[in-house]
């Protein structure tokens, strides 16, 4: 039989929140706010990597919840917390883009090479099967692939964050890039030189 | 253009556990925000829970008084629909009760759901039951109690004109003949009978996995009824049938399962015997790295 013995989990409250927040409730929003703005904040201060001073990346932080709220009404089922970890992404690549500012990141392997119309729907559909490909990692390797990729968190820094040698980290992200590889393959996408 | 691994990776957030909610950084980004929306803060609507609990009372007084009191749990059932998507999340916390990882649960072979309204803790002990009839089969060493099949309890039982009645409390009583070390036998070694009781919390989800049919649905005094069979044969490329009879208490939150390769009639007759208290037993918390999840499989197996 099932164990039921287990405590309520945060998954529940934050599909009731997403509904809220799809009907405009701004209590919802605010609950939002409490819950995630550290976490935007990581994720903007992390990709900056030290180029935006505190006032910029809380102004980011704050255009990032702006956005979720206007655009609620297209929210699906990714989670919340995930949601809001790309829009805080994007806002700070945007702004860094601005400033002229490149963010190097080592092993960052090309997967396709397309003519620009195109660019934005394929980077749409690999965005999508990549997300896929990744949630079949098992742990840590997940989490060290997307500090890596998402935060563009350097492999020394990831190693001393999660107490895990530092060769480790390398060899965990090659494993990733062959599974993202062959995922990718899997589902027939093939695209002219790829490096991965 | 080239697309590096770096432009795909938009919704590859992670989860970093390190990062804690930080108040005064969340009141300075809402005053923000809420300035940038044109809305002020203090005219965000507020919950007023004593207003909603008084309300709630009038309501169920009134119920009361008219006979129509509302149960105090409940459980839908509904069979999967051809195309429907079924899955949840599991989630596993890290030492401060916080999520370290989520994993998506999806449940390509679900049969059926049943979804509950319930407690939102575990407030009382954990349930127990007792089999009043039971089939007299002819190895009683076969039957064993307990939460695992590995906890091959000894259940003190007595004999009955047309079967066994079970004389001792347990959480599950089970039937089968791999019990005690007893060799495989294919056909011969299909768990007979199997009952167990568990108290859902609210919102939980319970998949029944298979192609499955519905027998019977009634009400047996404040129980809802569901028989059902499933062939796992079609979907899991498992060669087998199994029975089950369901039974879910409004006034308790108790849902019981009784499942087997035994035949419904059978099945039936034992869930009518059965008998469900509070143990004394509490409900321990679960260490940390426990997976977690709203959502489980309820399908007959040996784990």
């Amino acid at each position: 039989m099932p164990n039921t013995r287990k405590k309520q989990v945060k998954e529940v409250t934050e599909k009731n929140l997403m509904e809220r927040l799809r009907s405009g409730d701004t209590e919802a929003l605010s609950i939002c706010i409490d819950r995630y703005s550290a976490y935007a904040f990581a994720v903007v201060s992390k990709i900056s990597g030290g180029s935006l001073n505190r006032e910029d990346i809380e102004e980011t932080v704050s255009d990032s919840f702006v956005s979720l709220w206007y655009s609620r009404e297209k929210l699906k089922d990714v989670g919340l917390k995930q949601y809001i970890g790309a829009i805080a992404r994007n806002k700070t690549l945007d702004r860094l883009r601005a400033l002229r500012i490149v963010l190097p990141l080592e092993d960052d392997y090309i997967v396709a090479d397309c003519p620009q119309p195109e660019a934005e729907i394929i980077k749409s559909e690999l965005s999508g099967a990549a997300r896929d490909a990744v949630e079949t990692l098992p742990e840590p390797d997940r989490e060290i692939f997307k500090r890596h990729y998402f935060l563009y968190e350097k492999t020394e820094d990831i190693s001393h964050t999660m107490g895990i040698n530092a060769s480790t980290v390398r060899s965990k992200l090659s494993r990733g890039r062959e599974k993202l590889k062959e995922y990718l393959e899997g589902k027939g996408f093939e695209y002219e030189n790829t490096y991965l | 253009m080239k697309i590096h691994i770096s432009d795909i990776s938009t919704y590859l957030s992670p989860q970093m556990p390190e990062v804690r909610e930080d108040r005064e950084l969340s009141e300075r980004i809402k005053d923000d925000v809420f300035r940038k929306i044109g809305i002020e803060e203090k005219k965000v609507r507020k919950r007023t829970p004593l207003r909603i609990a008084l309300i709630a009372a009038a309501i169920t007084a009134l119920l009361t008084v008219t006979g129509l009191a509302a149960s105090n749990y409940t459980m839908n059932n509904k069979k999967v629909q051809e195309g429907e998507k079924i899955g949840g999340i599991v989630y596993v916390l890290n030492g401060d009760g916080e999520t370290w990882s989520e994993v998506k649960a999806a449940y390509p072979n679900a049969g059926m759901t049943f979804d509950f309204n319930g407690a939102d803790n575990h407030n009382t002990n954990q349930p127990e039951l007792r089999a009043n009839w039971l089939p007299r089969l002819p190895n009683e060493a076969h039957i064993c109690g307990g939460e695992a099949f590995a906890d091959i309890d000894k259940l003190e039982y007595s004999e009955t004109d047309d079967g066994i009645k079970m004389e001792t409390w347990t959480s599950s009583v089970t039937y089968d003949p791999l019990a005690n070390g007893a060799q495989y036998k294919p056909d011969e070694s299909e768990i007979l009978y199997s009952v167990g009781v568990s108290t859902p919390l609210n919102n939980m989800t319970y998949v029944l996995q298979g192609e499955v049919t519905v027998e019977k649905e009634e009400d047996w005094d404040n129980r809802h009824v569901l028989m059902v069979s499933s062939d796992y044969k079609k979907l899991l490329h498992y060669d087998r049938i199994i029975n089950y009879v369901f039974m879910f208490d409004e006034t308790t939150g108790y849902f019981v399962r009784v499942a087997g390769a035994a035949d419904m009639e059978t099945l039936e007759k034992i869930a009518r015997n059965i008998e469900v208290r509070e143990s004394g037993t509490p409900y321990e918390p679960e260490p940390a790295g426990t997976p977690r999840s709203n959502i489980c499989i309820i399908d007959l197996g040996r784990g």
